[in-house]
């Protein structure tokens, strides 16, 4: 009762505060006429745009340092077509989106397929790039030389924005458009699975998030930003050369994000406050001032990574009250539910009877290993299969070729009729297979419940901008009532407000289970579900299982307890080196000299 | 003197308990087998003892030396040596190379001592191939240069991760043969854990069955050759110690 | 195109090869043992040709004592960095990158208050040429060139002849092992890092005459030693060799027939190309 009070509570604060920050802002320029610090605001505007922009592409785990590349694509496109080719402002700022746009989506396309730090490198060698092609196409940016006397601003019916105070308005609506553009996109579906592939992009990936696209429309959003931000910056500055997009720019958001606090939004616009204005006080030392750049980086780097605005939440923690984890280490599994319960699935388990997957002679190997050897087998709908083998016998990498995570050199592998050998991960997720992954949890700063109900998102559809603009409520609310039949399943009640990474281990392998249970699959694949379980955990997670079975789920569960399998799977599969070596009951299985011999070694 | 005694040690992996109250006790001279199926924490054990997994409890001794708060580099100072799962020899250099790395604490005497005395004579295959380079070497050959490596440091206690993996049976048998011709002629102590129980139980002077990360059994190989119990934990059964609520 | 001509770019790209092989190395060094991806080896470089230039111009020391001082100096710095920085967060790549990131300002900064922007020219006291056929092979270059090729025999001969390159190269294949053997790999992390920056050093110290030093060269030379390492391979030495003679070669021919700028623009996108083909490079070691 008191939390549910402390929340409502916060929320309204939270919009309190932002209000009035906000109305702090847009009375400024009547207090300050001095235009110099009207034109240092405009300065922390642009760079919270900067920032911000940035931020949305490293949202999804990718660093990329082409981003003053952009800036630069947008700033000579609108100099361009405003001084060259007599177009209005208005066309010159959205051509300049327009173009870095479509430079984003062709880099974006051919490097987004590279990871960690190779796709931080390409991205360098693009910007390296563009700086010397901005330095050789004299004729479009004017080179070393730059271009001079570039127009401001003009608008239809407002007219041309001459003055710092004119300036400031315009930047601040814009930083305010790009604010709460950001702040829609993050808690949009969109902007969530953004922060799923940057959690783990496998696991996000499987979960029926096309990784992929969802990269590319980071990559593209972000770099239209700088593109609009390239536009306002060169029609203010009215200078711009080659110099004026240097690789300091890009380090720029950098430190920016890595002062205020990186993956949020606050942190990104303090950090702008907090740099920008600082070269300015540093007049003095303007030697110095690249050094002291670098020396607070790595200051705050080195003790306090999380930047201001992490440092400061953090401490904000310490003061909310949270379940001690006594509490939650004597939390014991349960599974509540009386017999005959099921869960609706709706119209999901369409596939009623009959072969609901086949696998016809897989193999695939890496390198000179073979890790299947011509794996044949199938499952009816509503079965539960055990596979087991030795170490190395190939289950995982049956696993990750059913569900599409590599194609199998050879064979099919056919799912309800269709042929899904060589989909990517997310289709065959969307066709209905679902895997439990038990310890990777993808939205590691919500609760258990948003999790699950998150675990829904991929599949309720999202429609672009409709999805920005939609009121939430009414999605949440079917959301809601499957998320908590879902949790009730899983014996998840108890900590269903809990963070993932407080949870005893027994219940994160619950919430593994409950989030591809949110898939809606209709078959699911387990991994070793009870390694490393008591007794007693290992009954409610049989239990568990037979229930979700009886809603008429296929199942199939590979581990390595033995005798767990006997006793739930009425048939099983035998792995080892690769190929099936018996299938059968669990007494065909117990009595099958090929087995002993596999098992016990020869 | 012991040569090697672990005193109830538990480790886990995050909140995933790997090895719970593991007691071993080894003496000087002779070879100890741990079996169990996959899972049942035979590679964590092994790791633990030379330093690469850090125990949550409980104890490590050699010798009257406590070892298990040690850096895994003067773990190997004290004469222990590791031949672990999957070979892992030095794929980019050449045979010779792999074996003065093993030697890396020795003087170039002591190692060329070690080479006449020890690798000539029981790996002269290696001897033969010496400039070529290791990952070359077809898996049984891997394996042989992974126990001369260790040797090189000259090793009193060898440990053994699941020597057999990925062998074929004809060098699984002459791998074997190794290890009992350095345990009987070189005095070498050895703690080996093996998921093959038939090699195991081959080589033991003592056995321990490792399974869920707990000691289920211990005995001499004799006793437990015919044993029920270890078939069961490797393959299950109908009855058993274990109970699960009727379907 | 006489063969003259030819033949002078040709010596010319040896020359800045050379230079390029010892860039390179020492970046191969740091990324491919230590996985620690330095933004900042390139400012190595150039803290190097800056004290060489203040060792022989500043205090008018002779040659090779400025080439022992701006060594030693450039191997604290190096221990510095990697103590102070760049080893506590070694456990997070991108930190990692975004710390050397730090670095980068930290250093280009206090060398530009210090010694001011301008660019300076090293004045060797070895002037003159030698004539060799139609061409002339200039002494400095020589000099360049003779002493590059003797670090790099001495560096060879340290990493594939000596216990302590075996250690190495064991410690660059499978860490946990080469503890296993008795190696204490910080010691071995903190050589390796140390050595392969002042590699970086040194070659900018034999080439500090050869270009207009200026403090912001540092991150050009970051992304060549990037170029040649990621042609060459990562992990592999010959492979460093091998990307330092065609990214050296290639410059001198085009930055000769065209233009310096272009030169660095085909260089960038031939290493794009190799990213997304073969990320391993020419010779370099797969799904490393």
């Amino acid at each position: 009762m008191f939390r549910l009070r402390s929340l409502n509570a916060s929320r309204i604060w939270k919009g309190i505060i932002i209000t009035a920050l906000w109305l702090l802002g847009v009375f400024v320029p009547l207090f300050f006429q001095d235009p110099f610090v009207l034109h240092l605001f405009n300065l922390v505007f642009l760079g919270c745009v900067w920032a911000l922009s940035w931020t949305i592409l490293a949202r999804t785990g990718y660093i990329s340092f082409a981003h003053n590349a952009f800036l630069g694509i947008g700033a000579y496109t609108s100099v361009y077509l405003v001084m060259q080719l007599n177009v209005p402002f208005w066309g010159g700022f959205l051509a300049a989106g327009a173009m870095a746009g479509i430079f984003a989506l062709i880099l974006g396309v051919i490097i987004l397929r590279l990871k960690g730090i190779f796709f931080v490198l390409s991205t360098f060698c693009f910007a390296q790039i563009m700086l010397r092609v901005f330095r050789l196409a004299v004729p479009i940016t004017g080179g070393a030389n730059g271009i001079r006397g570039i127009p401001p601003p003009i608008f239809p019916l407002i007219g041309s924005i001459e003055s710092h105070g004119q300036f400031y308005v315009l930047f601040y609506i814009y930083a305010t458009l790009v604010v709460i553009f950001t702040a829609r996109l993050f808690t949009s579906n969109i902007g969530r699975e953004f922060k799923a592939i940057g959690e783990d992009m496998f696991v996000a990936e499987s979960m029926g998030i096309d990784t992929t696209r969802q990269k590319v429309i980071a990559f593209l959003i972000s770099s239209v930003i700088a593109g609009f931000s390239g536009s306002f910056h060169a029609h203010y500055v009215s200078f711009i050369s080659d110099t004026t997009f240097e690789m300091i720019k890009a380090i720029e958001t950098v430190i920016y994000c890595v002062v205020g606090g990186i993956g949020s939004i606050v942190g990104p616009i303090i950090g702008a406050f907090v740099m920008v204005p600082l070269p300015e006080f540093l007049r003095g030392f303007v030697a110095y001032q690249i050094a002291l750049y670098g020396l607070i980086l790595i200051l705050i780097l080195r003790f306090f990574p999380e930047g201001i605005w992490g440092t400061v939440k953090r401490g904000i923690h310490a003061f909310t009250p949270t379940t001690p984890t006594t509490k939650l280490k004597s939390l014991s599994l349960s599974s509540e539910l009386a017999d005959g319960f099921s869960i609706d699935f709706g119209d999901t388990l369409d596939f009623k009877k009959g072969t609901i997957l086949e696998c016809q002679a897989i193999s695939r190997h890496f390198g000179g290993l073979a890790a299947l050897s011509k794996v044949s087998f199938s499952i009816n709908s509503g079965e539960i299969l055990g596979i087991v083998g030795p170490n190395g016998a190939g289950k995982t990498t049956l696993y990750n070729v059913i569900t599409g995570v590599f194609p199998p050199n050879q064979g099919t592998i056919i799912f309800k009729g269709r042929n899904i050998t060589g989909l990517r991960p997310s289709k065959i997720s969307h066709l209905g297979v679902g895997r439990v992954f038990q310890t990777r949890i993808l939205y590691t700063e919500s609760s258990v419940k948003e999790n699950v109900a998150r675990s829904f998102v991929p599949r309720s559809g999202f429609n672009g901008i409709k999805d920005l603009l939609s009121l939430e409520k009414k999605k949440h609310q079917w959301v809601n009532d499957e998320t908590q039949q879902i949790l009730t399943l899983c014996g998840l009640d108890p900590v269903a407000e809990e963070l993932p990474k407080n949870l005893p281990h027994g219940f994160q392998r619950l919430l593994g289970f409950a989030m591809a249970l949110a898939t809606k699959p209709e078959l699911i694949l387990l991994d070793e579900p009870v390694t490393g379980m008591s007794i007693e955990e290992m009954n409610i997670i049989g239990d568990m299982l037979e229930k979700i079975h009886k809603s008429g789920l296929t199942i199939i569960i590979v581990e390595h307890n033995v005798n767990f399998v006997m006793r739930l799977c009425p048939r099983i599969l035998v792995l080892n080196y690769g190929e099936k070596i018996a299938e059968g009951t669990p007494e065909e299985i117990r009595n099958n000299p090929n087995v002993i011999e596999a098992f016990l070694g020869g | 003197m012991i040569e090697l005694e672990v005193k109830k040690i538990s480790l886990r992996y995050g909140a995933v308990p790997a090895l719970t109250d593991v007691s071993i006790t080894l003496e000087p001279g002779k070879i100890v087998v741990l079996l169990g199926p996959n899972g049942a924490g035979k590679s964590t054990f092994i790791k633990s003892i030379m330093g690469l997994a850090p125990i949550n409890k409980g104890e490590i001794w050699h010798r009257n030396e406590r070892i298990d708060r040690l850096p895994v580099h003067q773990i190997a100072r004290l004469g222990i040596g590791l031949v672990p799962e999957g070979r892992r020899i030095f794929s980019n250099m050449s045979v010779i190379e792999n074996l003065y790395v093993g030697g890396f604490l020795r003087t170039k005497k002591e190692i060329e001592t070690e080479l006449i005395e020890t690798v000539q004579i029981y790996f002269p295959r290696l001897i033969e191939r010496k400039r070529q380079i290791a990952g070359t070497l077809s898996g049984g050959e891997q394996q042989m240069l992974a126990i001369a490596r260790a040797l090189m440091s000259g090793a009193e206690l060898l440990l053994f991760d699941e020597p057999s993996l990925g062998l074929s049976p004809l060098m699984v048998k002459e791998v074997a043969e190794v290890i009992r011709k350095l345990n009987k002629e070189k005095q070498v102590s050895i703690i080996m854990v093996e998921q093959n129980a038939h090699l195991g139980l081959q080589l033991a002077d003592y056995v321990y069955l490792l399974d869920g990360g707990r000691v289920k059994m211990k005995g001499t190989s004799k006793d437990l050759s015919k044993s029920e119990e270890i078939i069961r934990a490797y393959i299950g059964t109908g009855g058993g110690t274990e109970t699960h609520r009727t379907l | 195109m006489s063969l003259t001509l030819l033949g002078q770019i040709f010596f010319n790209g040896i020359v800045i090869s050379s230079v390029y092989v010892l860039l390179a190395v020492g970046f191969n060094l740091v990324w491919g043992i230590l996985g620690i991806f330095n933004f900042a080896h390139g400012h190595f470089y150039m803290l190097g040709a800056f004290m060489a230039w203040y060792f022989i111009s500043g205090l008018n020391l002779g040659f090779f004592a400025a080439f022992i001082f701006s060594g030693i100096c450039i191997f604290i710095g190096a221990a510095i960095a990697l103590k102070g920085l760049l080893d506590p967060l070694k456990e997070n790549e991108f930190v990692c990158v975004i710390a050397s990131l730090g670095l980068v300002s930290l250093i280009e900064g206090l060398v530009s208050a210090i010694f001011g922007g301008e660019a300076r020219i090293v004045n060797l006291p070895v002037t003159g040429v030698m004539k060799l056929g139609g061409l002339y092979l200039s002494y400095p270059r020589l000099a360049t060139l003779g002493i590059s090729l003797a670090v790099f025999g001495v560096f060879l001969y340290l990493v594939y002849f000596t216990n302590f390159g075996r250690a190495l190269r064991a410690t660059g294949s499978d860490p946990e092992m080469a503890q296993v053997q008795g190696i204490n790999i910080s010691r071995i992390y903190f050589i390796t890092f140390c050595m392969g920056t002042t590699l970086a050093g040194m070659g900018g110290i034999v080439a500090c005459h050869m270009t207009p030093l200026m403090p912001h060269m540092g991150i050009d030379f970051s992304l060549k030693a990037f170029i040649v390492v990621v042609l060459g391979g990562l992990g592999s030495i010959p492979g460093a060799v091998v990307g330092a003679l065609i990214i050296g070669l290639l410059e001198s021919f085009i930055g000769s027939i065209f233009n310096p700028t272009i030169a660095m623009i085909v260089s960038f996108i031939v290493v794009l190309i190799i990213l997304l083909v073969k990320p391993s490079g020419l010779l370099g070691v797969e799904g490393r």
